[in-house]
C-alpha cells in the first residue's frame, strides 16, 4: 500500500509547477509530508488556502496528495473530482484520480480520466486519437495476418480512410 | 585449402561470415517456441512496449506465425481501446488453443524435467532412442537411454487427429494410441506437399490393432504444409505432425537408427526415475511369474508359448503399460540363446482380475534386416 502511495506522490509531483504564494514553504510542507507530520501540513495548507488570494488549485492538489498518504481516500477523490470540476483544463486532477481507481481495479473509469486529462490539450488530443487509430489499424491488420499470413490482398483491403482524419493542428 | 586460408586467413573469415546467417537462422528457428511463450510473458507482465517490441521482431523473423500476429492484434486493439475487439473466427480459437498448451507446456516444463512417462516400464537397451508422444499435452517427447535409464533429449510441440485419439476405423481420423515403431523414412520431396518437410512411417496398424480388427494405415509422423508453422492441436487426419524446422531437427538427432519405438499415449503419468524402477520390477515379477505359470502348466495356451520357443532363459527386452482405455502389458522376449537379433516374441498381457495377467495375444516378429532409416540429407530429392 505504502509503495503505490509514494508512487503517486512521486508521480504528482513531477507533474506541474504550482506556483504558490510567497509565504508558504513548500520545501517546509514536503519535508512535514515525509516526516509524516500530516497534520501540521494540512493545518499548514488549510491556513494558506483560507488566507491566499492567489490561485489554491495547486495548494488543494496538495492537500489531496495529503490524504492519500494518510489513507483517507475518499476525502482525496473528492477534492480531485472538485478540482475537475472547477479546473477542467487540468490535466493533474484526472491522472491522479486514475490512479485511485486503477488502485480499486476500476481501469475502465481509469482509462476514461486518462484520456479526458490528455484532452484538456487539444495537441495532445490530436496525437492520442492519432495514435490508438494507428493502433486500431495495425491490430486489424494484425488479426488479419493472424487469418492468413500470405494474403497481402486481405491486408490491402482495410480501410485507410481513417487515417485521412487527422486534424490539422493551429499553430 | 588450408594452406589458402592460412595465407589469407580474412577468407576464412569471410566464408564464416558467409555461413553464420543459416547457423543463426537454424538457432532461431529453434526458439521459434521459446520467443512466442516469451512475448507471451511479456504482455502477461504488463511491459506493453516491450511486448510489442517483441512481437514485431518475431512476426518479422517467422512471418507465418499466426500466434505471433494474432498476439499483435490482441495488444495493439487493448492500446487503441478496442478490448472487445476479439474475433469469433474459429481460426483464432485454434490459434488460442495452440498457444495455451504450449505455454503450459513451457510453464510445466521445468518441473516436469527428472521425469519420465510411467507407462515406459522397460525398453531394450538396443533401442538409443525412445518416442513418446503425450496427446493430452499435444507434445511429442525424444527420450535417449543410457544406462536403463531415459534421459531428455528433446521435445516438440504436436498436432494429432480431428476427431481425437483412439484409432479404431480407417477414415476415423483419430489417432491411435499404442506402441509403434518408427519404420521408414520418405523424403518431403517424394510427397504431397502437405507433409512438409517428409515423413516418418509408424507400423500402425500392430500386431495387436490387427488382432482387434482396426483398419486404416498410413499413420505417421510429419511435417507441416506451406504456410503455416504449425496447425492447431487437433487439426490432421489421425497422423502426428511437427513445424517443419521441428522434424528435420528430429531427423537429425535420430540420425539413421531404425527401429524407433514411439509410444502414443493419450493419459499419460510422469513420475520419478525410481518410482519407475519400482513400478517396473512389481510388473516384470508379476508377467514373469504368470509366463512361467503358463509355460508349466498343462493349459492349452502352453502350446503357443512352445510354438514360439521361448527358452528357460529368455527374457523381456520391452515392457510396457500399454497406452489406451483398457488396462494391458505389452512384453517383448527374446531367448537367450539368441546370437543374432533374429527373433522376438511380442506379448499382450491382460488382467485376469485375482491379480494374475493372461495372454492376450503372443506373436512372433523376425526382426527386419538392418536398413538406413534416414536418407542422407545432403542428397537431393
Amino acid at each position: 500500500m505504502l509503495p503505490r502511495i509514494f508512487a503517486i506522490l512521486v508521480i504528482g509531483l513531477s507533474l506541474g509547477t504550482p506556483t504558490f504564494a510567497d509565504d508558504l514553504d513548500l520545501d517546509a510542507v514536503r519535508s512535514m509530508i515525509e516526516n509524516g507530520e500530516t497534520r501540521s501540513a494540512l493545518e499548514l495548507l488549510d491556513h494558506e488556502i483560507a488566507s491566499s488570494t492567489s490561485d489554491s488549485a495547486a495548494l488543494r492538489f496538495l492537500r489531496a496528495r495529503i490524504f492519500v498518504t494518510m489513507g483517507d481516500l475518499e476525502k482525496a477523490e473528492r477534492i480531485y473530482r472538485e478540482l475537475i470540476t472547477r479546473y477542467p483544463a487540468r490535466p493533474e486532477p484526472y491522472n491522479n484520480l486514475a490512479h485511485l481507481y486503477s488502485a480499486q481495479g476500476k481501469l475502465d473509469q481509469a482509462a476514461s480520466l486518462l484520456r479526458a486529462g490528455l484532452y484538456t490539450d487539444p495537441a495532445y488530443r490530436a496525437l492520442f486519437d492519432n495514435l490508438t487509430r494507428i493502433y486500431a489499424e495495425q491490430a486489424a491488420r494484425s488479426l488479419s495476418a493472424a487469418l492468413d499470413p500470405e494474403d497481402a490482398e486481405s491486408r490491402k483491403a482495410l480501410p485507410l480512410g481513417t487515417l485521412n482524419e487527422i486534424p490539422t493542428l493551429s499553430d | 585449402m588450408k594452406d589458402l586460408f592460412l595465407k589469407r586467413p580474412l577468407l576464412l573469415v569471410f566464408l564464416i561470415g558467409l555461413a553464420l546467417p543459416s547457423i543463426v537462422r537454424a538457432g532461431e528457428e529453434s526458439n521459434y517456441e521459446t520467443r512466442l511463450i516469451a512475448s507471451a510473458d511479456t504482455i502477461a507482465s504488463g511491459n506493453w512496449s516491450d511486448a510489442l517490441n517483441e512481437l514485431n521482431s518475431l512476426t518479422a523473423d517467422f512471418p507465418l506465425s499466426r500466434i505471433g500476429h494474432m498476439l499483435k492484434a490482441d495488444l495493439l486493439f487493448s492500446l487503441s481501446g478496442q478490448a472487445q475487439a476479439r474475433s469469433a473466427d474459429p481460426a483464432i480459437a485454434e490459434l488460442q488453443k495452440q498457444l495455451r498448451l504450449r505455454w503450459s507446456h513451457v510453464q510445466s516444463a521445468e518441473a516436469k524435467r527428472e521425469l519420465v512417462p510411467a507407462k515406459l516400464l522397460q525398453i531394450s537397451d538396443k533401442a538409443p532412442f525412445v518416442l513418446y508422444a503425450d496427446l493430452r499435452a499435444s507434445r511429442l517427447h525424444l527420450f535417449a537411454q543410457q544406462h536403463g535409464t531415459l534421459v531428455r533429449l528433446s521435445d516438440y510441440y504436436i498436432t494429432m487427429g480431428r476427431a481425437g485419439a483412439g484409432k479404431e476405423r480407417e477414415g476415423d481420423l483419430k489417432t491411435p494410441v499404442g506402441v509403434y515403431q518408427i519404420n521408414g523414412y520418405i523424403p518431403g520431396g517424394q510427397l504431397h506437399a502437405r507433409y512438409g518437410a517428409g515423413a516418418l512411417t509408424t507400423n500402425y496398424p500392430n500386431s495387436l490393432d490387427r488382432f482387434l480388427n482396426r483398419t486404416g494405415y498410413g499413420i505417421w509422423l510429419h511435417g507441416t504444409e506451406p504456410g503455416w508453422i504449425n496447425r492447431g492441436p487437433r487439426a490432421s487426419e489421425g497422423c502426428l505432425t511437427l513445424s517443419n524446422p521441428d522434424f528435420e531437427q528430429l531427423l537429425i538427432q535420430l540420425g539413421s537408427h531404425q527401429d524407433v519405438p514411439v509410444v502414443i499415449d493419450d493419459a499419460p503419468r510422469w513420475i520419478e526415475t525410481q518410482d519407475l524402477h519400482q513400478a517396473k520390477d512389481k510388473v516384470l515379477a508379476s508377467i514373469t511369474a504368470s509366463a512361467t505359470r503358463i509355460a508349466e502348466s498343462s493349459d492349452h495356451r502352453n502350446v503357443l508359448a512352445s510354438r514360439y520357443g521361448l527358452d528357460e532363459g529368455a527374457r523381456i527386452i520391452d515392457l510396457v503399460l500399454y497406452p489406451g482405455k483398457q488396462e494391458r502389458v505389452f512384453a517383448r522376449w527374446i531367448n537367450a540363446s539368441q546370437s543374432g537379433d533374429a527373433f522376438s516374441v511380442e506379448q499382450y498381457w491382460h488382467p485376469t482380475g485375482d491379480g494374475g495377467w493372461e495372454i492376450l495375444l503372443q506373436t512372433s516378429e523376425p526382426a527386419p534386416a538392418p536398413e538406413r532409416l534416414t536418407a542422407d540429407l545432403t542428397q537431393t530429392d
